[in-house]
């Protein structure tokens, strides 16, 4: 039997990861959450239409090349491509459980491949929780699987998905009121250190977020910048978003607010597998740990690799070549002949050039410290409804970490599992009690990864 | 050909097929969608990607169903969850 690879995640490296070792002759078995590949960054391009394509921009029509290659490859006999599968447990031991339909299964594998992408950093501030506020992602995979824009929007945060997401909402004839942005112009300044090491590829993206800018001027969408108190309420039939710019307070009304402050990797995979995770400062975000070829370390799990945006924020391009550097290495490891150490070189080294890119944008558009560490009646824990104070309260009645606060307050015991509350609880523990991230950790968890009923659970047939 | 159906509480939504129950309602300006268990509060989505939990509904009579995750389909019914009653009736 030929070397059985698993990979999760038909997103951009999960995609490129699938058809190098397919060509190479390896057996593979990929799994996505959604009906049709791409990710979230590519979602829907197998299947996008063209005027959505064009209105989406050039990065989108990548990820269509990229997704109609992975579809033809997925009709080779060594490859199964399952869709619509959400995987609920990964056992270290090499086996894969997933849910379709309601119906449970599992796969054994040789090597795993992990390309389950980021999440958008939680942003507790006050009215994040009501009806109506998204994140800007959310907006932006509704108009990639319905084609429909949101309609009378704010933006609200940092980074520059908002100025991407505004692009589009404005060539969709439906510009955003207005983008209430957090990062000033000292953030700009400091950041700027970083543009000297970039080439004319990677400048292109500056370039291009300059063009973005300028779209959004010419389309009169007022910018403010540098805001602080950002706070959004419910006021009749729609929200209102207020914030204090420079001195005075001011506030937009819009029916939707669409919250964004970059994204952090989707590390509950990771985590249940015991990968060990380290504090990214640049990004703010906790990482896991591989080698330079994307092999997880770990003291249980052996031969799984992460690719993509889950093992580190580098953007989709660079996710792409992520997924060929791991499938490169389980060649490698595997003792396939078509293992090319200087393919692996030379890819490693395209990669190496996202990397002071993102450390401009990370230090450009860090995120504001009222969003990471949170204060007063703001929702922490979405789900169980746990304010900052809350939080801060039994951190001062003497809950040691992020584990201990869970039995105290319930913060991360909801049905989401700690995705959007994990990041801001470790960072108020490591406020409160001046420690480091990676001293504080976080939460521990735990199978299953996505809710799964017994009765679902009942038709797992050995 | 008809266009297919889906029923929100007392209303019918007419959706193009591949769209998921969330984008449906949303598109027909729903955006609450449960109201919660701790606070009795209006929720609605917030991720569209699977992972907030917050788009939680009732479908075809089954509970805490994801609306974002689930593919609409021709004659679904579509309820909004009161997660307090959903407890109480678990309790008995």
């Amino acid at each position: 039997m030929t070397t059985h690879i698993g990979i999760i995640g038909a997103g951009p490296a999960g995609m490129s990861a699938a058809i190098r070792l397919v060509e190479a002759g390896c057996r593979i078995t990929i799994l996505d959450e959604q009906p049709s590949p791409g990710g979230q960054i590519y979602r829907n391009a197998s299947i996008a239409s063209d005027p959505l394509i064009t209105l989406l921009g050039d990065d989108y029509e990548t990820g269509v090349r990229l997704s109609r290659k992975f579809l033809m490859i997925t009709e080779h006999e060594h490859c199964r491509y399952i869709p619509n599968a959400s995987v609920w447990s990964v056992n270290p031991d090499g086996i894969v459980n997933w849910i379709v339909d309601e119906q449970v299964d599992a796969f054994g594998f040789d090597g795993l491949i992990i390309g389950n992408g980021a999440l958008e950093r939680p942003m507790p501030l006050k009215g994040w929780t009501l009806p109506g506020v998204m994140t800007v992602g959310a907006a932006q995979i509704l108009l990639k699987t319905s084609e429909t824009p949101l309609r009378d929007t704010v933006l609200v945060g940092a980074g520059p998905l908002l100025y991407l997401v505004a692009v589009q909402l404005i060539r969709s004839g439906f510009p955003p009121k207005a983008i209430v942005e957090t990062q000033s112009l000292t953030d700009l300044i400091k950041a700027s250190r970083h543009l000297w090491r970039m080439n004319t590829k990677t400048l292109a993206y500056l370039v291009k977020g300059l063009e973005f800018i300028s779209v959004i001027k010419k389309a009169g969408v007022r910018r403010y910048t540098g805001v602080k108190r950002i706070e959004i309420d419910k006021v009749a039939d729609h929200l209102r978003i207020s914030f204090k710019d420079g001195s005075r307070l001011r506030w937009v009304e819009s029916e939707y607010a669409l919250l964004h402050s970059g994204v952090v990797p989707n590390t509950q995979m990771t985590r249940s597998l015991d990968i060990d995770h380290r504090w990214n400062p640049g990004n703010q975000s906790f990482d896991p740990v591989t080698n330079q070829f994307g092999l997880a370390k770990s003291a249980v799990s052996k031969n799984i690799w992460l690719a993509g945006d889950g093992a580190k924020i580098l953007g989709a391009d660079a996710a792409i070549i992520s997924g060929k550097i791991v499938a490169e290495d389980v060649l490698d490891k595997f003792s396939f002949t078509s293992f090319d150490p200087a393919r692996r070189k030379n890819l490693l080294k395209q990669k190496d050039r996202f990397v002071p890119v993102r450390q401009f944008l990370d230090e450009c558009y860090r995120p504001s410290t009222e969003i990471l560490d949170p204060d007063g009646d703001v929702i922490v824990c979405r789900c169980e409804e746990v304010k900052a104070v809350d939080v801060r309260k039994a951190i001062a009645l003497g809950a040691q970490g992020p584990n201990q606060l869970k039995v105290f307050t319930r913060c991360g015991m909801g049905n989401c599992q700690g995705r959007y509350c994990g990041l801001t609880v470790s960072q108020m523990v490591a406020s409160a009690r001046d420690m480091e991230l990676d001293e504080v950790g976080y939460y521990r968890i735990r199978t299953p990864l996505k809710p799964i009923t017994l009765k679902e659970l009942s038709t797992y047939h050995e | 050909m008809q266009p297919p159906v889906l029923v929100f509480e007392d209303q019918e939504f007419n959706f193009e097929s591949g769209a998921s129950v969330a984008a449906v309602l949303l598109i027909n300006g729903v955006c609450e969608f449960r109201t919660t268990q701790v606070g009795g509060v209006a929720r609605g989505p917030y991720c569209m990607m699977g992972a907030c939990f917050d788009c939680l509904v009732e479908i075809d009579g089954v509970p805490n169903r994801q609306a974002c995750m689930t593919p609409a389909r021709d004659g679904m019914r579509v309820k909004r969850q009161d997660h307090r009653t959903f407890l109480m009736d678990l309790g008995g």
